[in-house]
C-alpha cells in the first residue's frame, strides 16, 4: 500500500527518507568543493564501499586501494549525478564498475584446490562453524577465504548478483536497479548463483 | 510431490516464501528423500555460509586517506559541472551534423538572389577556412587557381552573354568578388599532411595500450581498420586482440567468428576457445535460468557449430541445447539433441569423466536406453585406464540400476553389480582418504546390498566411522537404520 494511498509512513520509509535527504544535503556541499562534506560523505559510505571492494580484491590491502580508488571515481563523476536514483544505488554502480575493471586488468587467482584445503582440516572446520550454531557463527579466517575464493570462481552475473544481494545485503530492488537489470533477473541469477557455489562446496560440506 | 519439482521450490523454501501446504508437502518430502534432503542441506549451508563471512571494516584513518587523494585544492575545471551527460551531449552532436548538412544542401543548390552575405558563385569547399588570414577587416573569399577569380565566376554563374570589347558590365552583371577584399592576404593553401607509414608493431602496441585501458570499442575500431591491410601473421595477432575486445563486449557471436578466422590461420589457436567456450556457456545458463530459451540455444549452438572449447564444454553445451528445447516445450527436438548427444560423444576420444557426464544427462532426462548404451560404452572403452577408474566404477553401478529399473534379467543385473563391486574395490585401494573416498565406500555398500551381501553393513559401519558428521555417514545411517528394521 503506498503512501499516499494511507497517509501512513512506515518506520523504514522514514529512516530512507532521512538517509535520502542527508546524502542530498552532503552531495550538494561536495559539489561546492567542500572538504569536509567530503569527508562526512566518504565516513558515511565508507564501510559499504569498503566491504564491497574486498569482495573483488579478497585481501585488506588492495581492498584498501580499491575502495579509495571508487572515491576517487565518485570525486570526478559526481558532476553527472543528477539525483535520478538515491545516491546509494548510484555509488554502488560506480564502486561495481570500478572493482570490475580492476579485476578485470588483473590475473585471475588459482583456484583452491581440494588438496591444499584437506592439508589444512578445512573441510571439517567449515561444517563444523556452520552447523554448531548456524544463527550465531563468523567463519574462520581459512573458511571465509576458502568461501570468497569460490564465490570468485562464480560467471560474472551470478557472482555480482551474489555479492550485492547476499554479501552486501542490498534488497533485490535496489540491486536490480543498481546493475540495470529487472528484478525477476536479479532473483534468478542470485538462486543460480547460490546453487553453484553449492555444487562448489559440496565436497567440503560432505 | 516429485524430485524435480521439489528442486525448484528449494528457493523459495530458503526465502520463506513458500505457502503453509506447499512447505507442508516439501517438508514430507524431504523426509522421505534423501538425495533431495542433501540437496536441501548443502544449499542451506552455502547460505549459511554466505551470511557468517565475517564482515571486514575500513581501517580508523580511511577517510582521512581516501580524502588526501581527492585533488579537492586544485579547482575543477568548469566544463565539468556545466558539461551535461553523454545522452545531452549525443543530442548536440546530432543537431549540429543536421545542421551542418542543411548549410551545405543550402549553399551547393546555390544562393538565393537576395542572400545574406554569401557571394555568388562560391562554395565552402571553394574556400577552406584556412586559405585567409584576417587583418582586421571582414573576411572574404578567394579562388583558388585563379588570381583574380573574375573569369571562372563568371563561367560558372552567369550565362555566357557576349560582352562588348568596349562596353564595360553592367553592376548586376559584374562578377563576384573573388579577390581578397582589402586588409586580407591570400595564403596558399595547406598541402594535405602525408601520412607517415606507422609499423604493424607499433599499431598493435597502440591497441593494446586501448586494450589495456579497457577501450574496448576504441580497440575493436583500430582493429577492424589494421587488420584491412596486414599480412597473415599479422592478423593472426589482430584476430586474437579482436576476440578478446568482442569478449569484453558482450560481443559473443562476434568473438567467435574473429575467432574462427584466428583459427583460419592458426590451426593451433584453437585451443584457446576454452574462455570463449565458457563464456558462452555462461551466457547461455544465464539467458535459460532468465526464461529465454531461444537465446540460449542461440549460444549453445554457436559453441557446438564452432566446435569451440574442449569435449566436456560441448557435452554441457549438448545437455544445455536439450533442456532449452525442453524448456521450449519441443520435446521432439530434445530428445533429438539427446540422441546426437548419446551418438556423438561417446563415438569421440573423450574423457571419462564427459561421458558419464553426458549419461546421467541421458539419464536425467529420461533416454534410459541412450544412458545404458553411455554407461557401456564409457566401461568398455576406459577397461584398462587407472586414471578412470572411479567413473567405471559409477557408470557400472548406475548401468546396473538401470538394468534392475527396466526388469533385466537377474543374473545379468547381479553380473552388472558384481563387475561394479570390483572396480569400486579397485578404486578405494588408490583413492585418499578424502571425502571422495567416503562416497566411494557408499556406492560399495550399495553395490553389496543389491548383492544381498552381508558386507554391505560392515561398509555402512565404516562409512560411519571414518566420516562422521557428513553427509555419507548420514545417509549410511539411514541405510543401517533400514536394513536393521
Amino acid at each position: 500500500m503506498s503512501t499516499a494511498t494511507t497517509g501512513w509512513i512506515t518506520l523504514t520509509e522514514r529512516r530512507e527518507a532521512m538517509v535520502k535527504s542527508a546524502d542530498e544535503a552532503l552531495i550538494e556541499r561536495c559539489k561546492a568543493g567542500e572538504a569536509e562534506a567530503w569527508r562526512l560523505l566518504i565516513e558515511r559510505h565508507q564501510h559499504r564501499v569498503y566491504h564491497l571492494a574486498y569482495q573483488f580484491a579478497g585481501n585488506d590491502v588492495d581492498a584498501d586501494d580499491l575502495a579509495q580508488e571508487v572515491f576517487i571515481a565518485v570525486y570526478k563523476s559526481l558532476p553527472s549525478f543528477r539525483g535520478e536514483s538515491a545516491f546509494t544505488t548510484w555509488l554502488h554502480r560506480v564502486a561495481v564498475n570500478v572493482c570490475l575493471n580492476a579485476q578485470r586488468g588483473r590475473p585471475k587467482a588459482p583456484p583452491v584446490s581440494w588438496e591444499e584445503l584437506e592439508e589444512g582440516g578445512l573441510a571439517e572446520q567449515l561444517v563444523s562453524d556452520l552447523e554448531d550454531s548456524p544463527e550465531r557463527t563468523v567463519l574462520s579466517e581459512e573458511a571465509a577465504a576458502l568461501v570468497r575464493a569460490k564465490v570468485a570462481e562464480l560467471p560474472e552475473h551470478y557472482r555480482l548478483a551474489i555479492i550485492l544481494c547476499d554479501l552486501q545485503d542490498v534488497p533485490y530492488e535496489e540491486a536490480a536497479r543498481i546493475l540495470k537489470v529487472r528484478i525477476g533477473t536479479i532473483k534468478s541469477r542470485v538462486n543460480r548463483g547460490r546453487a553453484m557455489l553449492k555444487e562448489k562446496l559440496a565436497d567440503y560440506f560432505g | 510431490m516429485n524430485c524435480k519439482q521439489l528442486q525448484t521450490l528449494l528457493p523459495a523454501l530458503q526465502e520463506h516464501e513458500l505457502d503453509a501446504a506447499t512447505e507442508q508437502a516439501v517438508q514430507e518430502h524431504l523426509t522421505a528423500c534423501a538425495r533431495c534432503a542433501r540437496e536441501e542441506r548443502l544449499l542451506r549451508l552455502t547460505r549459511q555460509a554466505l551470511r557468517a563471512l565475517p564482515r571486514p571494516a575500513p581501517r580508523p584513518d580511511f577517510a582521512a586517506r581516501a580524502l588526501a587523494r581527492l585533488p579537492l585544492d586544485q579547482p575543477r575545471p568548469w566544463w565539468q559541472w556545466v558539461w551535461p551527460p553523454v545522452s545531452v551531449r549525443l543530442s548536440w552532436v546530432a543537431g549540429a551534423a543536421v545542421a551542418a548538412v542543411l548549410l551545405w544542401a543550402m549553399l551547393s543548390r546555390g544562393p538565393s538572389p537576395s542572400g545574406p552575405g554569401i557571394p555568388r558563385g562560391v562554395s565552402i569547399a571553394e574556400n577552406p577556412p584556412e586559405a585567409t588570414v584576417p587583418t582586421g577587416e571582414r573576411p572574404a573569399v578567394a579562388q583558388p587557381g585563379d588570381e583574380t577569380g573574375r573569369g571562372r565566376a563568371r563561367e560558372e554563374q552567369a550565362p555566357p552573354e557576349r560582352p562588348s570589347p568596349k562596353s564595360k558590365p553592367s553592376p548586376a552583371l559584374r562578377p563576384v568578388r573573388a579577390e581578397p577584399p582589402r586588409g586580407w592576404r591570400r595564403v596558399p593553401p595547406r598541402p594535405a599532411p602525408t601520412p607517415q607509414p606507422v609499423s604493424p608493431a607499433v599499431q598493435l602496441a597502440g591497441i593494446d595500450q586501448l586494450l589495456a585501458e579497457r577501450k574496448y570499442q576504441a580497440a575493436v575500431d583500430q582493429l577492424n581498420h589494421f587488420l584491412g591491410s596486414q599480412p597473415a601473421a599479422q592478423r593472426a595477432a589482430g584476430y586474437r586482440r579482436l576476440v578478446r575486445a568482442y569478449q569484453a563486449l558482450y560481443r559473443l557471436e562476434d568473438a567467435v567468428e574473429a575467432h574462427t578466422r584466428l583459427c583460419a590461420l592458426q590451426p593451433e589457436a584453437a585451443e584457446q576457445g576454452a574462455e570463449l567456450a565458457d563464456r558462452l556457456l555462461a551466457e547461455a545458463q544465464v539467458l535459460l535460468a532468465e526464461g529465454q530459451p531461444a537465446d540460449a540455444a542461440e549460444k549453445a549452438q554457436l559453441l557446438l557449430a564452432h566446435e569451440l572449447g574442449g569435449a566436456d564444454q560441448q557435452a554441457q553445451a549438448g545437455v544445455l541445447l536439450a533442456q532449452c528445447h525442453a524448456s521450449r516445450g519441443d520435446r521432439d527436438l530434445a530428445q533429438a539433441t539427446h540422441q546426437r548427444l548419446a551418438r556423438q560423444f561417446p563415438a569421440r576420444e573423450e574423457s571419462a569423466a564427459t561421458l558419464l557426464r553426458v549419461a546421467q544427462s541421458l539419464e536425467e532426462a529420461g533416454e534410459e536406453a541412450a544412458a545404458a548404451e553411455t554407461y557401456q560404452q564409457l566401461v568398455d572403452r576406459f577397461a584398462d585406464d587407472q586414471g578412470a577408474v572411479i567413473p567405471r566404477a559409477v557408470a557400472l553401478k548406475r548401468s546396473a540400476d538401470l538394468l534392475a529399473r527396466r526388469g533385466a534379467d537377474e543374473a545379468l543385473v547381479a553380473e552388472r553389480y558384481a563387475q561394479a563391486r570390483t572396480v569400486y574395490q579397485q578404486a578405494l585401494r588408490t583413492a585418499a582418504p578424502t571425502p571422495q573416498r567416503g562416497a566411494l565406500l557408499l556406492g560399495l555398500a550399495e553395490v553389496q546390498e543389491a548383492l544381498h551381501e552381508e558386507e554391505a553393513i560392515a561398509t555402512y559401519y565404516r562409512v560411519r566411522h571414518d566420516f562422521p558428521g557428513t553427509e555419507y555417514a548420514r545417509q549410511a545411517d539411514q541405510r543401517l537404520t533400514e536394513r536393521l528394521l
